[in-house]
């Protein structure tokens, strides 16, 4: 958490943005932070951001799992820009390395979340553009997919199968070869 | 679109935060939220899968059909066709332009070349090498030039930690590299006419295994599925005529197992494998393997779809007359079948002349089958023990003999089901033959009346599941009206009675001197025997578009 710390501090010297809920919370986050969704960073350069940046697609509960995964990421972006600088530096690879390591586990850790939350974020990451944080919940929702059954992924999304046996026993023999 | 899973997602999100445990709650509202998705975001899901996972989806439901096939970021698909005239070379290095961008599936045929001008075989080989670079999953490989097809020797690298499906038709010699576990996700392997191969070498590559099957090759002597062990859920072997034994006994998984050979290989097959479809085809000369081949067989409880080559059920019949009657008790009692076939491949050992005596004895039966002919047929059962014992070697003849003798009630309503579908391509004459026992069989049935009394009483041949039924080559005749009255009469949940009439069965009627074939004078009498499902539906055709495919619908 110290980085996190150090990043903050960076942060704070930085322009503030403030994005607004569904539900009219407002959040101050730094301009690193909110461009990392593409579509603040669009807006950003095209100064619409004063009186800040409504997001009517994205609730309260949502919005702050978003700005907690990009705080993290903008973070890794600028520590990583900062051990560039001293590339040969075996130190500072060093503790690259153990910051990459952190933010995997963040990563694992940030998507405990239960199925809903799961596909608001995807949606929220989609809205935003934040393409980091897309890759991460749909590779989690392809994982949980990868593997299993029909029947198992209907059981585990609550989808309704509104096939006819006909039209299923079919689509099952055009590529029998992924059924067996 | 955007607004309403907005309000969706905080109506969940309120039901969360009441509720604490989010995943009770999650359950408990029962939205479909993966298929809410917008399209490009369940494309972009599919993408991350392998291909086998996107294409199962397609199964889900009538908005996830079909949608793995444009999945995107797109991991591709290439299907190349190389014809005379086209320069490998020339295509090799446009995919080499291409890059080593990932592929879904990767498909080269090689069609006959009228010229001289063969590819190089080791060209060949570079393409299955630029499929596996590019981690491809699904590897079609067909060699339709025969003369590629007989020198072509190709190497299935070892770094193909993506592919999923291997198919090859049409090749010299298949070689595979020799580490263990070297085709970490390979999982359905189809080889046909592959020259030379060696299977166990494979099989220890590919430690997930779930289908094989092998037609047309020449493979060594003993399969071992042992490396494959409960993976493997299917296992086809047809027309590998070298291969002696099948050693599935570790395969605890097998669901489906088809065998077809002109000789009489061995199996061994997990006495917990929870077979569902079985289909045997054995056309050998030996009779041990029958008996062996009821013996290896698991529990056939769950067995829901059944292809027997009449011959073999016709050494069936001899086992059963040697007392080697409780080794048939595994045949008598399938709960869950839904499709039954009889297939008639035929070994043709005797000479034609033979054929042709028979063949007009047995036309007599059939003209006067109904009226005193089961009287004249009341034979002696020692009798035709000793008859059978010196006629077995001699083929055909003698097993149809044995037939006459089956008495238990049992054996004779298989037999009538059995033949519910007799494959296209045997000859008319054999035909003939086995109408003449069945319909003797159903004599004598007749002629004890205990027994047409247990037809009803004991439930061995609950057919409740049967759904489909064929009767190729129906003629009408005594026999087949019986079955007919038999399956409307037990299959409680018949779908379909589909009645093919013999493919020119009005030449073959016309050379012999009788009338040809009028299907409508049973028809009416068919239509008059009591159904146990009323929406059994009756057909007389094989062009029936929304006939049910059946399962085995593959005749190897």
């Amino acid at each position: 958490m110290a980085s996190a710390g150090s990043g903050d501090e960076k942060a704070a010297a930085a322009a503030m943005i403030t994005l607004i809920s569904s539900d009219n919370e407002k959040f101050e986050v730094t301009e690193a932070t909110a461009t990392l969704s593409q579509t603040i960073r669009h807006m950003i350069e095209d100064g619409c951001t004063d009186g800040g940046v409504p997001l009517p697609n994205v609730t309260s509960k949502i919005l702050a799992r978003v700005i907690e995964y990009c705080k993290k990421h903008a973070t890794a972006a600028a520590g990583e820009e900062g051990s560039s600088s001293s590339f040969s530096d075996a130190a500072f690879l060093e503790v690259d390395r153990a910051f990459l390591e952190e933010l995997e586990e963040f990563d694992d850790a940030f998507l405990e979340v239960d199925r809903a939350t799961l596909f608001d974020l995807i949606l929220a990451a989609n809205y935003l553009d934040i393409k980091g944080l897309l890759n991460l919940t749909c590779q989690k929702v392809a994982d949980s997919v990868k593997g299993k059954t029909p029947e198992q992924i209907r059981e585990m999304y609550n989808i309704v199968n509104d096939l006819t046996p006909e039209e299923e026993a079919e689509i099952r023999r055009e590529t029998q070869w992924a059924f067996e | 679109m955007a607004e309403l899973l907005g309000a969706s997602s905080s109506k969940k999100r309120r039901a969360g935060e009441e509720g604490e445990g989010f995943e009770a709650a999650a359950a408990a509202e029962e939205e479909d939220r993966i298929s809410a998705l917008p399209e490009d975001l369940r494309l972009g899901i599919l993408a991350l899968l392998p291909l086998n996972s996107a294409i199962r989806t397609g199964a889900l439901s009538t908005r996830w059909r079909a949608l793995w096939a444009r999945r995107w970021p797109a991991p591709s698909s290439l299907d190349l066709h190389i014809r005379a005239g086209d320069d490998p070379e020339e295509m090799l290095r446009s995919l080499e332009c291409r890059g080593r961008r990932r592929l879904d599936r990767f498909s080269l045929t090689i069609y006959p070349f009228m010229s001289n001008l063969h590819p190089h075989v080791t060209d060949l080989q570079r393409f299955l090498d630029y499929a596996v670079a590019c981690g491809v999953e699904d590897l079609h490989i067909d060699a339709a030039d025969h003369f590629v097809s007989m020198v072509s020797t190709f190497t299935v690298p070892l770094d193909c930690s993506r592919l999923a499906r291997l198919f090859v038709r049409h090749a010299g010699r298949l070689t595979f590299g020799s580490c263990s576990g070297a085709f970490p996700a390979l999982e359905v392997v189809h080889l046909r006419s592959v020259g030379s191969v060696d299977i166990s070498r494979l099989l220890w590559a590919c430690p997930r295994l779930k289908s094989l099957c092998l037609r047309g090759c020449d493979c060594k002597r003993v399969i071992d599925l042992a490396p494959a062990g409960a993976h493997l859920r299917s296992l086809t072997v047809a027309e590998c005529n070298w291969i002696t034994h099948i050693d599935a006994s570790r395969a605890s998984g097998l669901h489906s197992f088809r065998l077809s050979s002109s000789r009489d290989p061995t199996y061994s097959i997990a006495a917990t494998a929870p077979l569902e479809d079985l289909y045997i085809s054995l056309r050998g000369q030996n009779c041990n393997p029958i008996r062996h081949w009821i013996q290896a067989l698991p529990s056939l409880d769950n067995l829901r779809v059944l292809t027997v080559c009449s011959i073999a059920l016709r050494r069936v019949y001899v086992l059963d007359r040697f007392g080697s009657a409780t080794s048939l008790t595994k045949l008598s009692y399938l709960p869950s079948l839904r499709e039954l076939q009889l297939l008639e491949r035929l070994f043709v050992q005797l000479p034609s002349s033979s054929h042709d005596i028979f063949e007009d004895n047995s036309l007599e039966a059939t003209e006067e089958d109904e009226t005193d002919e089961d009287l004249s047929k009341d034979h002696d059962p020692d009798e035709e023990e000793d008859e059978s014992v010196e006629e077995l070697s001699e083929g055909c003849e003698a097993e149809e003999e044995l037939l006459l003798e089956q008495l238990s009630e049992e054996y004779m309503l298989k037999e009538r089901l059995y033949h519910e579908d007799i494959h296209d391509d045997d000859l008319p004459e054999e035909n003939e033959q086995f109408e003449e026992d069945v319909l003797e069989d159903e004599q004598s049935e007749e002629g004890v009346p205990e027994d047409d009394q247990s037809e009803e009483d004991v439930p061995l041949y609950d057919l409740n599941n049967l759904i489909f039924a064929k009767l190729m080559k129906f003629k009408g005749h005594y026999f087949e009206m019986r079955l007919v009255s038999f399956l409307l009469r037990r299959a409680t949940g018949l779908q379909k009675l589909l009645l093919v009439p013999p493919v020119g069965v009005e030449n073959y009627m016309e050379a012999l001197g009788q009338e040809p074939l009028d299907t409508s004078n049973f028809l009416d009498t068919i239509l008059d025997f009591k159904k146990a499902s009323p929406d059994a539906q009756i057909v007389l055709s094989d062009s029936d578009p929304a006939a049910i495919q059946p399962v085995h619908s593959d005749v190897f």
